[in-house]
């Protein structure tokens, strides 16, 4: 009984601790791309919320750098993508945290 | 009307002027106590934009790879009170800075990867960001 509460516990403590891993996300436009030499820079933007509710289970949080990041790449459309710039906030929810992501970005036109 | 009935009716004007006083003040600080605590918990809950893809320039040497990472946490205690923010809101920035930092001599980073992992430490949420990226200068 006590083995089988320790082992339960254990697994508890690790499942807890161990944590969520976030999606990688490459900002901006590689420099394999050549960068354009003109061509007008008009400004894009997207956001992506998620909440963490009472702090354990994620809901759209792992995952709203991608959102936000896909959003911004749809406005760009063809056009190179740069000066990438990211704001994270949070907000206070009662049973949970919310947390959100912000992305700014150039999107030039080349020519 | 006696002279001690006129005295004790202008105490009792006085108390209750006193006790409205009271009372005001007490509304007075209440609502200023609400407006910090409001002011307190919505302004402090945003980063500043930071720029994690500069345009590189037109010419540039590259350096090698570069990570730095940056954790900062929530806290303390039960859901309803897990809002101090401790390094949470300059991670990004940190992350960034770490990471040009790395290696010796960058200025900046092209080719950004950047990530997020969050862990839970009992009495708060840690968020940890995660930036790579070919350091240049």
């Amino acid at each position: 009984m006590k083995i089988r509460s320790i082992r339960l516990t254990t697994i508890a403590a690790a499942a807890l601790l161990a944590g969520c891993a976030g999606t990688p996300v490459q900002l901006g436009t590689r420099t394999s791309v050549p960068m354009p030499t003109s061509g007008v820079a008009r400004p894009i933007s997207a956001e992506a919320c998620g909440f963490q509710l009472l702090l354990l289970i994620p809901i759209n949080t792992n995952d709203r750098l991608a959102t936000a990041y896909r959003s911004l790449v749809a406005q760009a459309g063809n056009d190179y993508i740069t000066d990438v710039e990211v704001q994270e906030s949070w907000g206070y929810r009662l049973v949970g945290t919310s947390y959100c992501t912000a992305i700014k970005a150039k999107a030039i036109k080349s020519g | 009307m006696k002279a001690s009935d006129l005295e004790n009716a202008g105490r009792d004007r006085v108390d209750q002027s006193f006790a409205n006083g009271n009372r005001r003040m007490k509304n007075k600080c209440a609502t200023m106590i609400s407006v910090i605590v409001a002011t307190a918990l919505s302004s402090a809950c945003a980063s500043t934009y930071t720029n994690v893809a500069p345009m590189p320039p037109k010419e540039f040497h590259r350096l090698g790879q570069a990570k730095g990472s940056a954790c900062g946490s929530l806290g303390i205690l039960a859901t309803a009170y897990n809002f101090i923010p401790m390094a949470l809101n300059s991670r990004v920035e940190t992350a960034y800075g770490n990471a040009v930092a790395s290696v010796p001599g960058a200025t900046a980073l092209v080719d950004v990867t950047m990530k997020e992992d969050w862990y839970w430490w009992v009495i708060g949420s840690a968020r940890c960001v995660t930036v790579t990226g070919e350091a240049i200068k």
